[in-house]
């Protein structure tokens, strides 16, 4: 069996990733995916833990739990997307410049 | 035992706001006449309680001459020990008079405030109850209360019922006087948690005169001295003291006239009173250095010489009463700052003198402008020959405030500059030079204020000016009691003014050295 | 499920009550005839929140911050301590005052009335498990709780170009800022084997702070601090608080970030006292320098603004840079204390203050600067109290705002804390100028009419009609400002006996 380290160097690529992402593309639906990297470096984060006898299984249920909470955001956020796409017909976040100041 | 006489008073003009609220239209004017009315009425009554020797008035020392404490718990939750507490001594309570006078007269000179009057007498007696307060207070949190509420009825009052640049003069006064309230926060703050009153912390002003209940400032001199630094800032930006001065020429100019009075008259003192109060006898050590007696000594001529010169410089003739007002308000800081008995007294009277004789310029300056729609000095001329009575009251007015003998303004200059002359703190000749100096104002006001006269009154009668109505009955109303009062004080003062307040100035003095 | 006993179900009830409200106005919308029955529902949540104040009423939970380690099911997800009971009354008045004033500024379609209660009673639930969660996987989830239907409450204005890009805004800013909250959390998992603070305090007091639980500890506050709106996380708040309706922004800027400061301020309370004394004073240090650069640069930003809702949203971000500086204080539960005394009464100045904007917006259709011009000659008693509100807001006596202020700013200056007691007094200057700006609109300018604004059709010069229930609520909070300030000696016994032991 793989020592623990992998996994989480794995995750650690997934986090900078995630962040890079976030912080480069200005399309929200990469962001949201940027997102979804982030919250897919710390679910396995916790099943790696988990797995290596650190907690119990109390790790693979919360990964569950961030899987469910990853997929509620990713609909509100997709909702939200459509409608901006729906008044403004771009999903590119720097195009909305009716906020400012 | 509470005797509620001056919790009367200071709450008597905020039911006259809420009633003022609800009147219909035509009974506003004289609501709020009958509550500033009443307010006076009921201050008379402090009168008989400082007839007497100062020694049977205000006891043998600072701590124990105070009447008509009224004290009330207030809050007292989780280590806060804050009373209502109200009481006046010699320096509160003429103050306390002076406001009441001066609110009455400046109600009745409002009559003829025809935009939106219900908000502005409503702003106007909350402004008496806040005046009213800082000058009974004695509790230091509830000072600060009625310090603050002082501002905002007076930032609306300038800033709805001004002049052309009322904004401006608005949000200047607003955010100077709130820079100096939020230094004495601080101080407050201080003070609260460094004070050791029987084991628990106190804001009684009382208290903290005492010896020993501020441990820790007895012994580090950067304390105090950083502590007397906010507050004098606090106190120096009402006095107004320079460099703090600059928003007073703003805000008197654009207020319009009773607010000046109350401006002048009434607000200015907060400031020396402040001092009085607090700064001397809960930092006297602080007073006691030389250096700050130097500093304070020093502001306070430049206040009396830079006022009087720039007042002979303006041709707007309300700018000159306002730069009159810095010149002479110079003359309290001097008072204070050179620690005789002579100059606290002098200073002292010179609040209630100033307060009397500013009111009146200002009201005179009004009184024109409500006739000829202008204040340009230039352009004025001759009045004498169409308003001869009002010539000869405002003559009486400028000439008090000039310190003409046998009139109040000249009471408290002499006062001052005998008192600086003896001042032992600067060394032996300092006080003497700062003295010279401040004479040299004497000069310089009977200048601006003759030379103002002779241009606004005497000469040739103008045609433009033809058919200007005299002075009304209301205004001679508002004008006598003024020019009374300033005849009265100047010809008796030690009978009007320095029997009720040497008793607690002695004390105060005696805590400083 | 062993230990859950009804003793402990009983401090679930007020969640349950609000939980089946939600529900019921659901399952009401459905059943009912379409487009009809609006005031129907909104007694029915009336009623719920007034229920589940009642039931949270009766609660008598006995321990201070710390509840000890009680073994029993609830209490390992949940603080049940008096703070709980404290929130869940706090945050249901006051969606019981926003919903009266939704009622009031409603002009959307009437179906989409009962979704609009749905999701502000949904992020209500949410926020009440964030101020109390001790598992972080329930704070996680109580955290998107209260998000997610707050990013639907700022879109909801649908149609709107602007309501749609703050939405997106937000939605991203959150989704990012709560995706590094979960990783810190599956770092501290690995650290310290436990979800449960309690343990992993524990932990970290015994074993030492490992750089990995340090980055997994900022990785928290930073997801915290964006509910809170702390610089540098702050950016969606004037976007969100400008798209969204003004009773949103209202309840956004009060509810959800008094939830996440008094979660911050539990955990914190934990946690910093028990570890080592070196990261102690770092993490003090951050706290610290966030707040004041928060409202320093919120100060500094509002003034330039001409949306009063953005102006209020530097104003809420401000406010919440003073209110956080109750974290620092550790040495007793007086900090914790004083920043409920700030929040009950905050909730009185935002709730007003959005009130009279959102109605001066429905009456004009923007809530430009502009539209405030000549108010108090329009409806002089609507000015008085937004002036009220503001001055409040200013911090400056006799107004509650003043007071709250003092209660904070005496409590860091007990505790050494004098150079942010400095920060806030500065800002407090600062700050001046920009509520002076809608106080000069209202009372200085003298009102013209700018046919641009007249959107709606409503003129700018018309008098305003205030509903009866606006009236109640503005009047309710206008005087609570007074009476809170005169009887702030119970306000802090109010906050102090909540952490009493």
């Amino acid at each position: 069996m793989m020592g623990l380290t992998p996994y989480l160097i794995l995750s650690a690529i997934l986090l900078v990733l995630g962040i890079a992402i976030v912080i480069s593309k200005r399309n929200a639906i990469a962001m949201l995916i940027g997102v979804e990297f982030i919250l897919n470096a710390a679910t396995l984060n916790l099943v790696a833990f988990s797995r290596h006898g650190i907690g119990g299984l109390s790790g693979q249920t919360a990964a569950l739990f961030v899987i469910v909470l990853a997929a509620a955001e990713a609909v509100v956020a997709l909702a939200i997307f459509l409608n901006f796409y729906h008044t403004i017909a771009t999903v590119d976040i720097d195009q909305g410049d009716q906020l400012k100041g | 035992m509470n005797s509620w006489l001056l919790t009367s008073i200071i709450f008597v003009p905020l039911l006259g706001m809420g009633t003022v609220l609800v009147v219909p239209p035509h009974l506003i004017r004289r609501t709020a006449l009958l509550f500033t009315l009443l307010a006076f009425l009921l201050s008379l009554g402090i009168l008989p309680h400082f007839l007497g020797t100062p020694i049977q008035v205000f006891g043998a020392d600072y701590q124990n001459g105070f009447k008509l404490v009224d004290r009330l718990p207030w809050i007292h939750s989780g280590g806060f020990a804050i009373d209502y507490m109200v009481g006046v001594d010699g320096i509160g309570f003429p103050l306390v008079l002076l406001t009441t006078v001066i609110c009455l007269l400046a109600c009745i000179a409002s009559w003829n405030i025809t935009k939106s009057p219900r908000g502005y007498f409503a702003l106007f007696l909350l402004l008496e109850t806040g005046l009213l307060g800082v000058f009974t207070a004695l509790d230091f949190f509830l000072f600060y209360v009625f310090w603050e509420l002082t501002l905002l009825p007076m930032y609306f009052l300038i800033g709805i019922w001004g002049g052309p640049r009322r904004e401006y003069a608005a949000i200047k006064f607003f955010l100077y006087t709130l820079l100096g309230s939020v230094l004495m926060l601080i101080v407050m703050l201080w003070f609260f948690f460094a004070s050791n009153d029987q084991g628990a912390h106190t804001f009684n002003l009382i208290r903290l005169t005492t010896p020993g209940v501020l441990p820790a400032f007895a012994t580090h001199k950067a304390m105090w001295i950083a502590c007397f630094t906010m507050l004098y800032i606090a106190f120096a930006v009402k006095i107004p003291v320079f460099p703090f001065h600059t928003w007073l020429p703003d805000a008197h100019v654009e207020a319009p006239t009773p607010i000046s009075m109350i401006l002048a008259g009434l607000l200015l003192k907060m400031g020396g009173y402040g001092l009085l109060r607090i700064s001397y006898p809960i930092l006297p050590h602080a007073a006691a250095v030389q250096a700050v007696a130097w500093t304070l000594g020093i502001l306070g001529v430049i206040n009396i010489i830079y006022g009087a010169l720039c007042a002979l410089a303006q041709t707007d003739f309300k700018k000159l009463v306002a730069y009159s007002s810095i010149s002479h308000m110079g003359f309290v800081l001097l008072g204070i700052a050179l620690l005789t008995q002579a100059g606290f007294q002098g200073a002292m009277f010179q609040m209630i003198a100033h307060g009397i004789t500013s009111a009146a310029m200002f009201f005179l300056v009004g009184v024109i402008y409500d006739r000829v729609h202008h204040r340009d000095i230039p352009r004025l001329g001759g009045l004498a020959v169409q308003m001869p009575i009002y010539t000869g009251l405002a003559i009486l007015g400028f000439f008090a405030a000039m310190g003409l003998p046998g009139l109040c303004g000249f009471i408290g200059e002499i006062y001052v500059l005998l008192g600086s002359w003896q001042a032992q703190v600067l060394g032996p000749v300092g006080a003497k030079v700062l003295t010279v100096i401040a004479a040299v104002s004497v000069v310089l006001t009977a200048g601006y204020i003759l030379w103002s006269v002779q241009r606004v009154f005497l000469g040739a009668a103008k045609p433009e000016y033809e058919g200007v109505p005299e002075i009304s009955g209301r205004e001679i109303l508002v004008m006598a009691p003024l020019g009374a009062l300033a005849i009265a004080l100047g010809v008796l003062p030690w009978q009007t003014v320095f029997t009720f307040v040497s008793g607690t100035l002695d004390h105060i003095l005696k805590l400083v050295a | 499920m062993d230990g859950l006993t009804p003793e402990h179900l009983r401090y679930l009830w007020p969640v349950l009550a609000l939980i089946v409200t939600l529900g019921a106005i659901l399952v009401g919308a459905l059943i009912g005839r379409e487009g009809s029955g609006r005031r129907g529902l909104l007694a029915a949540a009336l009623a719920g929140l007034i229920l589940a104040v009642l039931l949270a009423l009766r609660l008598n939970p006995h321990s201070a911050l710390r509840t000890p380690p009680s073994g029993d099911w609830l209490s390992r997800y949940l603080f049940l301590d008096p703070l709980y009971r404290f929130v869940i009354i706090y945050l249901s008045i006051f969606l019981g005052g926003i919903l009266l004033v939704s009622n009031s500024l409603w002009r959307r379609p009437t179906w989409e009335w009962p979704v609009y209660l749905c999701l502000l009673i949904g992020s209500l639930i949410g926020m009440i498990l964030l101020a109390s969660a001790r598992h972080l996987i329930f704070l996680a989830i109580a955290f998107e709780m209260a998000s997610l239907p707050s990013y639907v409450l700022v879109g909801f204005r649908r149609f709107n170009t602007k309501s749609a890009e703050g939405a997106a805004k937000y939605v991203v800013f959150g989704a990012v800022c709560s995706a590094l909250m979960i990783y810190g959390i599956s770092l501290l998992y690995g650290v310290t084997g436990t979800f449960d603070w309690e343990q992993i305090v524990l932990r970290l007091a015994v074993e030492g702070v490992p750089p990995l639980a340090v980055a997994a500890l900022v990785c928290l506050f930073i997801g915290l601090a964006f509910k809170i709106s702390l610089a540098p996380m702050h950016f969606w708040c004037p976007d969100a608080f400008e798209a969204a309706g003004a009773d949103v922004a209202a309840w956004l800027s009060v509810g959800s970030k008094s939830a996440a400061l008094l979660a911050l301020a539990r955990l914190a309370h934990i946690l910093l006292p028990s570890i080592s004394p070196g990261i102690r004073d770092h993490a003090i240090l951050l706290v610290a320098v966030v707040a004041i650069v928060t409202m320093t640069v919120a100060n500094l930003s509002a003034y330039w603004q001409t949306s009063v809702k953005r102006l209020l949203a530097y104003s809420s971000i401000a406010h919440a840079g003073y209110i956080v500086c109750g974290v620092l204080v550790l040495a007793d539960t007086a900090g914790t204390a004083a920043i409920v005394a700030y929040i009950l009464v905050y909730l009185l100045m935002n709730l007003g203050a959005f009130s009279v904007t959102g109605l001066i917006e429905a009456q004009n259709g923007s809530d430009h600067l502009d539209n405030f011009v000549g108010l108090g000659t329009r409806n002089p008693r609507l000015a008085a109290v937004m002036t009220f509100f503001l001055f409040s807001l200013v911090g400056l006596p006799p107004l509650a705002g003043f007071a709250v202020k003092w209660i904070l700013l005496s409590t860091l200056w007990q505790h050494e804390l004098a150079f942010v007691v400095v920060a806030i007094l500065a800002n407090t200057l600062f700050s001046l100028f920009y509520y002076m700006r809608i106080a000069r609109a209202m009372y200085f300018s003298s009102p013209q009419p700018v046919p641009s604004l007249q959107l709606d059709g409503g003129s700018p010069l018309a008098t305003i009609q205030v509903p009866g229930l606006m009236v109640a609520v503005l009047a309710v909070c206008a005087a609570g400002l007074i009476a809170l300030f005169l009887g702030w000696g119970l306000l802090n016994n109010l906050s102090l006996s909540l952490f009493a032991t």
